[in-house]
């Protein structure tokens, strides 16, 4: 669903974040951001990528209403959510409950309690202090509230990176079904993996100026050359020859098999250890399932000088249905190398076990 | 209901529950620290030094004045960390800082106003019920000056520490000395007259009078006193409105 005015509009926006004055020589220059324009319409996904420093939280603060820009407009036509971080807002000795009931009032809607202690799994934890539950616990407490409130914008920063797969999941999820029914989603990070996710359109912010605003996977390919010190539009300046996809065989599969439909790769040039990134999607480019392997060395050439690498997906979590095939090779921190969409089309038909 | 004043009284509730829930007597501290503070300043002064008064309403006296500015220094010492401990608050949500400040604020006044039952009990018990109508007189303006220069200061303090944490680092002591410009330990009426006006417009010297007026039928602050009173503590509020909501934007991109 795309509206006809866009639901965020930036619009020359600057500012210069201003330091203490009681640290005066010794705290770090003044932060700023530079003439940043774009539009977000309902509907969209945008990744916000950046390196550290780039200015990503600091935008997103100014979209949520947090700062004013010093020059330039932030329009949002309709709600938009607070910073969805990772970190409760409120003070750890709260209960969940209260931290709940917290961030309802203080984001002024109504927000299901019950919804948020089920989707943050903390529905037994619920009398329990927040010092008293685990990084992880926390960090679904801080997001769950911000993903169910009914707002049209919601801003999240860095906010799944550090999320176990099962709520990233269910968060996706929810994002998904939000984005359907015309919401949009800004989020703002250096998490590949949740970007591809929710995300299909991408800006790279860069020393506080916005660099490219384009679809995500330009987006990602230009972030991670920007990531190791090429100039845009440049090939990744990768130690060793870069990396090649050449064919991914998949093939048709019973989706009620119960067995693990494997994928493979074959791929060249490639130098050193490195990972696989694999993702399946639908027709309109959502991701369905995503895995990744990690490879600590580049196994066995073969006689043309490739190498096959097999991953598996569970056929139980694909229904059936015709997909597209999503390959990228990452080095081994995780920066992607190489990116295929279209790298394959997976067929799983209705079957029964075998 | 307001979202603010909704809001307001969440974040209150929210910050009492924070600053007591891992201790042992929680909100009563601010009860049991002016008792044990005024039993101390009877020993000295009475049985000690040998001030010509009678323990048992010297007691009394002491206790209503430590108890009120114990109340202001709790009110604005919770104002000037509120900020900084409010920090990940203001810069996820657009919550205003003034609302952070004043539910601190309010938070440290209630726990002050746990004392007074104790305090109406000990003073029935020692002198009779005091005269309903001289609290009813007293009792109001008494807090409303003892609130408004609490705020006020408090605005002005959670402001200047979100640039300068020297301000919270020395709040405690000053508020100590400062105790000793107000008639907390001793009567207005030692203060030379020539200096009294100037010594009353004090907002805090003249609510401890205005609550002793009330309460132990002690002699009434001068209305051109009061008024005095009111317009610094008026004057202070307004600054600190003013410069909280002046710098606000800016205090949280610094806290």
């Amino acid at each position: 669903m795309t509206g006809a005015e866009p639901l965020l509009e930036v619009r020359g926006v600057e500012t210069v974040l201003r330091r203490a004055p009681g640290l005066r020589g010794r705290a770090p220059a003044p932060f700023a951001l530079h003439d940043i324009s774009f539009t977000v319409r309902r509907g969209e996904t945008v990744a916000l990528l950046g390196s550290n420093g780039a200015g990503k939280t600091t935008l997103l603060r100014l979209l949520a209403g947090v700062y004013r820009p010093r020059a330039g407009v932030v329009r949002v036509r309709g709600r938009r959510s607070p910073v969805i971080g990772f970190v409760t807002p409120f003070s750890p000795e709260l209960t969940v409950s209260e931290h709940v009931r917290a961030y309802a009032v203080a984001m002024g809607v109504a927000l299901d309690a019950r919804g948020v202690l089920e989707l943050a799994g903390l529905g037994a934890a619920a009398r329990r202090p927040v010092r008293w539950l685990s990084t992880g616990e926390q960090a679904r407490l801080a997001i769950a509230p911000g993903l169910l409130a009914p707002v049209d914008l919601f801003l999240l920063d860095e906010a799944l990176a550090v999320c176990d797969p099962e709520f990233r999941a269910a968060a996706v999820a929810l994002l998904e079904r939000r984005v359907a029914e015309g919401a949009a989603v800004i989020l703002a990070g250096q998490d590949l993996l949740s970007a591809r996710l929710v995300c299909r359109r991408g800006l790279v912010l860069e020393e506080g100026r916005l660099l490219l605003d384009a679809d995500l996977d330009a987006a990602v390919t230009t972030f991670t050359t920007r990531l190791r010190g090429g100039a845009v539009g440049s090939p990744p300046a990768a130690s060793g020859s870069h990396p090649v996809i050449e064919c991914v065989d998949a093939p048709p599969a019973y989706a009620e098999s119960g067995l693990v439909i494997p994928l493979r790769c074959r791929l060249r040039a490639l130098a050193g250890p490195f990972q696989l990134l694999v993702a399946i999607k639908r027709a309109d480019g959502t991701v369905l399932y995503s895995s990744r392997a990690v490879f600590g060395a580049v196994p066995e050439l073969d006689p043309t000088g490739g190498v096959s690498v097999e991953l598996g997906i569970p056929a139980g979590s694909v229904p059936p249905g015709v997909y597209r095939v999503a390959v990228a090779v990452c080095d081994a921190r995780g920066v992607p190398l190489t990116t295929r969409e279209d790298a394959g089309l997976l067929r799983v038909a209705q079957g029964t076990t075998v | 209901m307001s979202e603010r004043l909704r809001l307001l009284i969440r974040l209150t509730l929210d910050d009492r529950a924070a600053r007591t829930r891992s201790t042992l007597l929680g909100p009563y501290w601010a009860v049991l620290l002016p008792l044990v503070e005024s039993g101390l300043f009877t020993l000295v002064f009475v049985v000690v030094v040998g001030v010509r008064a009678v323990p048992g309403p010297y007691l009394l006296f002491v206790y209503i004045g430590t108890l009120a500015w114990r109340t202001f220094a709790r009110g604005v010492g919770a104002a000037a960390t509120s900020l900084p401990r409010a920090a990940r608050l203001l810069q996820q949500m657009p919550v205003g800082a003034n609302v952070v400040v004043t539910a601190a604020v309010a938070g440290a006044m209630l726990d002050g106003l746990l004392g007074v039952p104790l305090l109406v009990a000990v003073i029935a018990v020692w002198r009779g019920l005091p005269s309903l109508g001289a609290i009813a007189l007293w009792l109001p303006v008494a807090l409303a000056l003892q609130i408004s220069v609490t705020l006020g200061l408090g605005y002005v303090v959670a402001t200047a520490n979100v640039f300068y944490r020297d301000v919270g680092l020395a709040l405690g002591p000053v508020l100590n000395i400062l105790m000793f410009a107000a008639p907390v330990v001793y009567s207005t009426s030692l203060v030379p007259v020539s200096l009294r006006s100037l010594f009353l417009a004090n907002p805090m010297a003249a609510a401890i009078d205005s609550y002793r007026a009330g309460l132990l039928g002690a002699v009434a602050v001068p209305w051109a006193s009061l008024a005095a009173a009111a317009a610094v503590a008026a004057v202070s509020l307004v600054v600190g409105v003013g410069a909280l909501r002046y710098l606000d934007p800016r205090l949280r991109e610094v806290v």
